[in-house]
């Protein structure tokens, strides 16, 4: 099912002098088993946004559909429940979330509190160490005994031991060094083609944005300035100020009378079109 | 989030808001004071009024200013309850076992719910129209004569700073806590309360450590821009007393001598 977003408002303490707005008159609608990225300055709404996905916050006005839920400003949040085990949301940091004594038993808090029984949801835990990348000798381990980027894949085995239809992905590789960001962003690209996921990733790492996204919503002080596919995008819009490499490389080359057929979004593709211009003319 | 205004900071312009914060601190412990001279209606309602007319000076909406208090006045006909039942004198309207209501008892109780509306409302008004970092200004700088005797004045000031400058970060953590565990199904709203108790774990734990982690980068960013504790140091915020400060006083002065003459005696 597609989530559809019908002229959504939020606005953080409404009806009291602090009112301020969360974000505002958003209409657009996800594709199901896309994969869209979300981009915006700090304060641009994305995480206001991204919490209205499962309900932890509920629409000011307008209404959403997503995964067979209808959410207005009438909901309870309380009938929502249901919702969060079908989108699971990895938040910036998740490794902050953890409290349990060992590795195994935080991963399995998500489908103990949905009902699933404890033998069960402790085989699917283990089951979810070892798609994150983890050794299952660390199982039993306390969650802080280990390093930094081991704590977050425990976090996020937390979040995909849910096997949610909708994975909502807040930043997932700040913090991380380039080699674990890249491995991060392989992990989430596998489960989104093998699991049929709608992946929707909130991110600053324009290279991200424009190699994995099929569209991109791009917000700006709680409003949508334009929903396109990233090469719409990136294609001659002066007002977006971070670009992917790949492109920045390429607007050089503009300057200096080098035209391609179209902007490359990845530095591969960059590489594949300079050869096809260059060898290609010399080759004659 | 939540609309409970008690320590809560809302910035504004108005006379109140302008007033120098040691001033309106010291205002409203004399205030609450003499709030104990109130022994009538009048008296009572004097006072009453006098918040009332405090709030409109501040600009602050009455009807927002009460939606803010509305658990806090619940509390206190709570607290009125007990002491309807559990207090005696004059005219015996009802007994039950060692409950009784009596005439006392009533009058008792109403005058104490007015007091206690009262004192809510003056520190309601001082904590909504002073920041809090401007609150603990002055009481590092109330407390100062005591530095004569060797109280580390400056050091308490800090501490009470870094406390109150600490509130919203720790809120903004700990509903990040919260809706990590929502996401993981944890259920806030579960309807045992044994569970609801085993709930706050999630949010315990992970705060806990956080807040850890937050004072070590805190006192390490201190000293590595050479903070020295007992160092003579200047503040940010420099208070001057103006006429209006006075007046204040001179206002409060004013309400003292009509309460002890329309007091009963």
């Amino acid at each position: 099912m597609d989530i559809k977003f019908n002229h959504v408002s939020y606005y953080y303490n409404a009806n009291t002098p602090l009112q301020t707005v969360g974000f505002k008159d958003l209409d657009f609608t996800i594709k199901e088993h896309s994969f869209t990225s979300i981009i915006g300055q700090t304060g641009s709404g994305k995480s206001t946004l991204i919490q209205h996905l499962n309900g932890l916050l509920i629409p000011s006005q307008g209404e959403i559909n997503i995964a067979g839920f209808k959410i207005t400003p009438q909901t309870k949040r309380k009938s929502l429940s249901k919702l969060r085990s079908q989108v699971g949301i990895v938040f910036q940091f998740p490794e902050n979330q953890l409290y349990e004594s060992t590795v195994l038993k935080d991963i399995a808090v998500g489908p103990l509190n949905f009902g699933v029984p404890l033998a069960k949801a402790q085989k699917q835990a283990l089951a979810t160490l070892k798609l994150v990348g983890l050794d299952s000798d660390l199982a039993q381990r306390s969650p802080t005994e280990l390093s930094g980027g081991q704590m977050r894949r425990v976090a996020i085995a937390g979040i995909l031991v849910m096997k949610p239809k909708i994975l909502v992905l807040d930043e997932p590789t700040a913090g991380l060094d380039p080699y674990a960001h890249e491995e991060m962003m392989e992990l989430f690209w596998r489960l989104h083609q093998k699991w049929h996921l709608t992946t929707i990733m909130v991110s600053h790492s324009m290279d991200d944005v424009a190699q994995y996204s099929d569209q991109v919503i791009w917000l700006d002080q709680g409003r949508l300035i334009q929903m396109a596919s990233p090469r719409e995008i990136f294609t001659n819009n002066q007002q977006l100020l971070m670009k992917p490499q790949s492109v920045i490389f390429y607007q050089k080359l503009q300057d200096k009378g080098l035209q391609l057929p179209q902007i490359p979004l990845t530095i591969a593709e960059l590489v594949t079109e300079l050869k096809k211009k260059i060898l290609g003319t010399t080759i004659e | 989030m939540s609309k409970v205004l008690i320590g809560r900071y809302l910035p504004g312009d108005s006379v109140i808001h302008r007033l120098d914060p040691r001033g309106k601190l010291v205002f409203t412990i004399l205030f609450i004071i003499i709030v104990f001279w109130a022994n009538n209606l009048i008296t009572y309602g004097l006072l009453l009024f006098f918040t009332f007319w405090l709030i409109h000076m501040s600009k602050i909406s009455l009807a927002y200013f009460f939606a803010g208090m509305k658990s806090f006045i619940y509390l206190a006909l709570f607290v009125v309850i007990i002491q309807i039942f559990f207090s005696d004198g004059g005219i015996t309207y009802w007994h039950w076992g060692i409950l009784r209501v009596t005439q006392m008892g009533l009058i008792n109780a109403f005058y104490m719910f007015l007091r206690l509306l009262i004192n809510l409302n003056i520190s309601t008004i001082l904590t909504l129209t002073t920041s809090p970092l401007l609150i603990a200004d002055s009481i590092e700088s109330l407390l100062k004569p005591l530095s004569y005797f060797g109280v580390p004045v400056q050091i308490i000031g800090l501490i009470i700073s870094i406390a109150l400058r600490f509130i919203p970060t720790i809120a903004d953590a700990a509903q990040k806590i919260v809706n990590a565990q929502m996401a993981r199904g944890v259920d806030f709203n579960a309807s045992s309360l044994k569970k609801r108790i085993m709930n706050i774990i999630p949010i315990l734990v992970p705060l806990l450590e956080s807040n850890f982690k937050m004072a070590d980068e805190l006192s390490e960013a201190m000293e590595s821009r050479g903070y020295i504790p007992l160092a003579k140091r200047t503040h940010f915020h420099v208070m001057h007393w103006h006429w209006q400060d006075s007046t204040a006083f001179g206002i409060l002065g004013l309400l003292a001598v009509l309460l002890i003459i329309l007091r009963q005696s």
